[in-house]
C-alpha cells in the first residue's frame, strides 16, 4: 500500500489482529488466525440472517423473470437502509473527530487527500456492511432463479457500485451529524434525543422489515411500477442485477457522479468543519451547595456517565440493550391480543410443549436485548490520555471498577428487569418462573459486565486516535457480542438437546434455575478475579 | 515530607530510573533537573502513585506509597507536564469532581475554588467545556484541581510550560505560600533560571541516575546552575 495516510488508517483497525496491543509484540500465527476466524463467524452470522430474510422472495425469484428485478431493487434499497444506519456515526466520528487532525493539517498534505484516506475506508466498511446483505442475496438468486453468467457478474460489480453509494449517503450524513454535533456540544439534552431518534429509526426499519417485505412480495406488480415511476435509480440497479448492461452502466455512472459532488462538498467544508469550535456562550459559573455533596462512589458513577453522553458512537454501539428491552416491551403489550391467538394456535398444535417453552423464549429474548450494552468492554481503553487523572486520584482501584462495572448495570438492569416483569404477564406466566428470569437476567447482566471488564483489563489500547476503535473496531468488542450471543442460543439450545435427546426430569424452570445457580457463580468468580487480577492489571497499565 | 528510597523504575530491558534516593523536606521547594527522558517524568509519576516500580520506596510525609498509597494520594497532588483533562467536563465540573473524590464540603470548595480561579483568571471559563480550553487554561485548571484539597506535597512536571507571564508569577507566589504553610513542592523544570530562583534545593538526574543533589549553592558552587548542569552533563 503506497499512501502512507491510507496505510495508517488500515493499521489502525487491523493492529489489534497482528500485534498484542500491551506488550506490543507480534501475535503468533495461530492466534492471528482464530482472531480473524472469530471476525469470519460473526460476518457468516449476521449474513445468515439476511440470507433468512432474502427466502420472504423466494415465490418472486422462482416465478417470471420479468419481476426478478424487483428483488434486486427492494433488496439492494433494503442493503443501503442498513450500511446507512450502521455506520453513520461511524462515518461521522472517523471523518471529523480523529485525534491526529491537526497533526495531519499541520504536515504538508492537502486536506483532500486526509479526506480521501478517511473516505477509503468508510468505503472498505461500506463495502464490508453492504457485502454481509447483498451477498446472500445474489446467493439465493444464483440457486433459485437460474441466473445467467453475466447477471452473475455485474451483481458482483454491483456490489462495489452499491458500496459507493452507500458512502456517498453516510457520508452526508456524517456531516449534518457533524455540523449538528458542532452546534449542540454542550448540550446532551438535544444530542441524546437525536441519537435515540436515529436508534429508534433504525429499529423501526428493522421490526417492519418482515412485514413490509411480505407486503412488497405480495404487490410486486405495483411496487414494480412504483419504483420505475418515483425510484428509477433502484429500477436500474434491480435491471442491472438481473443483467441489463445498460442498467449497470447508468447506474454506476450516477454513483460515480454522486461521489464526485459528494467528495467536493466535503472536501470544500472539511477543514472548516474539523478544526471549527462552537463558539458557546459564557455562562455564569454555579457553585454546588452543600445539600448535593456526593459519595465518591456516585461520583466515580457520575463521571462514567458524563463520558457515556458525550458520544454519540458509545452511547449507539454499546448502550442499544437499554432501550431495546422496553421497546419488545412495548411491543408485547401492543400486539398482545394477536400473541396470545398465536400462542393459542401453538398450544393447540405442541400441547404443554409451548407453555414450557415460554419462559425461556422469553429469557433468550431478554438476554439478546442485553447483549446490545457492552459498555464496559471499551470503558478501560476510553480512558486514553486521561488515565493518569484516575491513576493520580485517591481511589481505590477496585472502587474505580466497580463504577464502571455499576454504571453498566444501572443502564441495563432496570430496563430489562421491567421489561421481564411486564412481557411475563402478558404471556401469563407464573410467579416464580417471572422471579427465577429476573434473577437469571440480573446475574447474566452482572456476567455479561465483569467478562466485558475482563477483556478491557487484558487488552486494553490508549493509543487510539479515534474512539471508534476502542468502541468497535477491537477484538474485544468482537468477543463480547459472541459471548452474549452465545448465552442465548445456550439458554434455548441447551434446554432442547435435554428435552429432545435426554429423559431427565427437567421442566424449562428447573432449567432456569439450574442456570440461575451457574451464571451466579459466574459472576462471583468473574468478580473476585476482578477484585484480585484486574486491580493488578489496572494499576500495571 | 517525601523521601525517595533506593528507587529503581524498568521499562522492559532499560532502567528508567535506576537507586533513586532523595529526600525533601517541609517548606522546601526542591527542582528536578535533567536531559529529555533522563526520567524526570518516571520519578514523579512514581512519587504520585500513578507508576509501579519495582525496587525501593517512596515514602510521603512518613507513609508508604507502597502499603497506603490511598494515603499518600489524599496529602499530594500532581500535575502533568501536558494536562490531558476530561473533554467531556466544563471546568467547573471538572473541579466539582476532584472535590468529591477528596470529599471537600461544599463551603470550602466554593471558598477555595473562587479563591484559586480568580488568582489564575479562569473564573469566567469555568462553565465552558475542557475540549474548547487552551493548552494553558487547561494547565491553569489543572493547577487549581491540584489546590483544591490543600495538598501537603505538591509534584509538578514542568509546570511553567504553556503558562502566560502573569499566570507563571501566580503560581510561584501560591508555591512560596504553600512551603510557607509547611508544605513542600517538588518539580521538574527545563528553565535553569527559573529554577535557580525558586527552589532552595536541586537535583540533577541522568540516565536515571541521580548524579548531584543539595542545596543550590552545593550544586552549583561558584558557577550558573546552567554552568553547572552542563558540566555534570558532558
Amino acid at each position: 500500500m503506497r499512501n502512507p495516510l491510507i496505510k495508517k488508517q488500515f493499521i489502525e483497525v487491523f493492529r489489534s489482529y497482528f500485534v498484542n496491543q500491551k506488550t506490543g509484540k507480534k501475535r503468533t500465527k495461530g492466534k492471528t488466525t482464530l482472531f480473524f476466524f472469530l471476525f469470519l463467524l460473526l460476518l457468516i452470522f449476521v449474513s445468515a440472517t439476511f440470507l433468512g430474510i432474502s427466502y420472504l422472495f423466494l415465490d418472486l425469484i422462482k416465478g417470471p423473470k420479468e419481476f426478478h428485478w424487483i428483488y434486486f431493487a427492494v433488496m439492494g434499497i433494503l442493503t443501503m437502509i442498513l450500511g446507512i444506519f450502521g455506520s453513520v456515526f461511524n462515518t461521522y466520528a472517523s471523518l471529523y473527530l480523529s485525534k491526529d487532525n491537526e497533526l495531519l493539517l499541520s504536515l504538508p498534505i492537502s486536506p483532500f487527500k486526509i479526506l480521501s484516506s478517511r473516505i477509503v475506508l468508510v468505503y472498505g466498511l461500506s463495502l464490508m456492511y453492504s457485502g454481509l446483505v447483498w451477498l446472500p442475496v445474489c446467493a439465493l438468486y444464483y440457486i433459485y432463479g437460474g441466473p445467467s453468467l453475466l447477471s452473475i457478474l455485474l451483481c458482483i460489480l454491483l456490489l462495489f457500485v452499491i458500496s459507493l453509494f452507500v458512502t456517498v449517503l453516510t457520508c452526508v450524513l456524517g456531516f449534518v451529524v457533524a455540523l449538528l454535533s458542532v452546534k449542540l456540544k454542550n448540550n446532551s439534552l438535544m444530542i441524546v434525543p437525536i441519537t435515540l431518534a436515529a436508534i429508534g429509526g433504525y429499529y423501526f426499519v428493522w421490526f417492519r422489515m418482515t412485514d413490509t417485505l411480505k407486503s412488497i412480495v405480495s404487490n410486486a406488480g405495483a411496487v414494480g411500477e412504483g419504483l420505475k415511476k418515483w425510484g428509477n435509480v433502484f429500477y436500474l440497479l434491480g435491471e442491472a442485477s438481473v443483467g441489463d448492461v445498460k442498467s449497470f452502466l447508468l447506474f454506476t455512472v450516477i454513483s460515480l457522479a454522486l461521489f464526485a459532488v459528494c467528495m467536493f462538498l466535503l472536501a470544500k467544508t472539511f477543514l472548516f468543519i474539523s478544526t471549527m469550535r462552537s463558539g458557546e456562550k459564557k455562562n455564569k459559573v454555579t457553585f454546588r451547595s452543600e445539600k448535593k455533596q456526593k459519595k465518591i462512589s456516585e461520583t466515580l458513577i457520575w463521571r462514567e456517565f458524563k463520558r457515556f453522553l458525550s458520544s454519540p458512537t458509545y452511547m449507539l454501539n454499546c448502550a442499544l440493550g437499554t432501550i431495546v428491552g422496553p421497546i419488545a416491551a412495548v411491543m408485547v403489550i401492543v400486539k398482545r391480543q394477536v400473541l396470545r391467538e398465536v400462542i393459542d394456535i401453538f398450544s393447540i398444535r405442541f400441547a404443554s410443549k409451548v407453555e414450557d417453552y415460554l419462559p425461556l423464549l422469553l429469557t433468550a429474548v431478554i438476554m439478546l436485548a442485553l447483549s446490545m450494552n457492552t459498555l464496559t468492554t471499551p470503558s478501560i481503553s476510553l480512558e486514553g490520555k486521561n488515565f493518569w487523572i484516575l491513576r493520580a486520584l485517591p481511589v481505590k482501584t477496585a472502587d474505580i471498577l466497580s463504577a464502571k462495572r455499576n454504571f453498566h448495570l444501572l443502564m441495563t438492569v432496570p430496563t430489562s428487569i421491567v421489561s421481564t416483569i411486564i412481557i411475563g404477564i402478558i404471556l401469563n406466566l407464573y410467579k416464580e418462573e417471572i422471579i427465577v428470569i429476573s434473577l437469571l437476567i440480573f446475574f447474566v447482566a452482572f456476567f455479561e459486565a465483569n467478562a466485558g471488564l475482563m477483556l478491557g483489563l487484558r487488552r486494553s489500547d490508549f493509543n487510539w486516535t479515534n474512539e471508534t476503535k476502542p468502541i468497535k473496531q477491537t477484538l474485544n468488542s468482537l468477543l463480547i457480542l459472541l459471548i452474549g450471543w452465545a448465552i442465548p442460543v445456550i439458554t434455548v439450545g441447551g434446554y432442547y438437546l435435554i428435552d429432545r435427546y435426554t429423559k431427565l426430569p427437567i421442566t424449562s424452570f428447573i432449567f432456569l434455575c439450574i442456570l440461575l445457580v451457574i451464571f451466579a457463580a459466574a459472576t462471583y468468580i468473574t468478580d473476585r478475579w476482578i477484585n484480585k487480577k484486574g486491580v493488578i492489571l489496572f494499576e500495571k497499565l | 515530607m517525601l523521601k525517595i528510597e533506593h528507587l529503581t523504575k524498568v521499562y522492559g530491558d532499560v532502567k528508567a530510573v535506576d537507586d533513586l534516593s532523595l529526600t525533601v523536606a517541609p517548606g522546601e521547594i526542591y527542582g528536578f533537573i535533567g536531559h529529555n527522558g533522563a526520567g524526570k517524568t518516571t520519578t514523579l509519576k512514581s512519587i504520585a502513585g500513578i507508576l509501579k516500580f519495582e525496587k525501593g520506596d517512596i515514602f510521603i510525609d512518613g507513609v508508604s506509597v507502597l502499603s497506603d498509597p490511598i494515603s499518600c494520594k489524599k496529602k499530594i497532588a500532581y500535575i502533568p507536564d501536558n494536562p490531558d483533562l476530561y473533554d467531556f467536563m466544563t471546568g467547573m465540573q471538572f473541579l466539582e469532581f476532584i472535590a468529591d473524590i477528596f470529599e471537600i464540603p461544599s463551603d470550602i470548595r466554593n471558598e477555595r475554588i473562587k479563591k484559586y480561579a480568580d488568582i489564575f483568571e479562569l473564573t469566567g471559563d469555568l462553565s465552558g467545556v475542557i475540549s474548547s480550553y487552551s493548552h494553558g487554561m487547561k494547565q491553569k485548571l489543572a493547577i487549581i484541581s491540584a489546590f483544591i484539597h490543600e495538598p501537603k506535597l505538591i509534584v509538578m512536571d514542568e509546570p511553567f510550560v504553556g503558562l502566560d507571564p502573569k499566570a507563571a508569577h501566580s503560581l510561584k507566589e501560591i508555591m512560596h505560600d504553600v512551603c510557607a504553610a509547611g508544605g513542600a513542592i517538588f518539580f521538574s523544570t527545563h528553565v535553569l533560571d527559573v529554577a535557580e530562583k525558586l527552589c532552595q534545593k536541586v537535583a540533577v538526574i541522568k540516565n536515571g541516575r541521580l548524579i548531584k543533589a543539595g542545596t543550590m549553592e552545593e550544586v552549583t558552587g561558584d558557577e550558573s546552575l546552567e554552568s553547572a548542569f552542563l558540566e555534570l552533563e558532558e
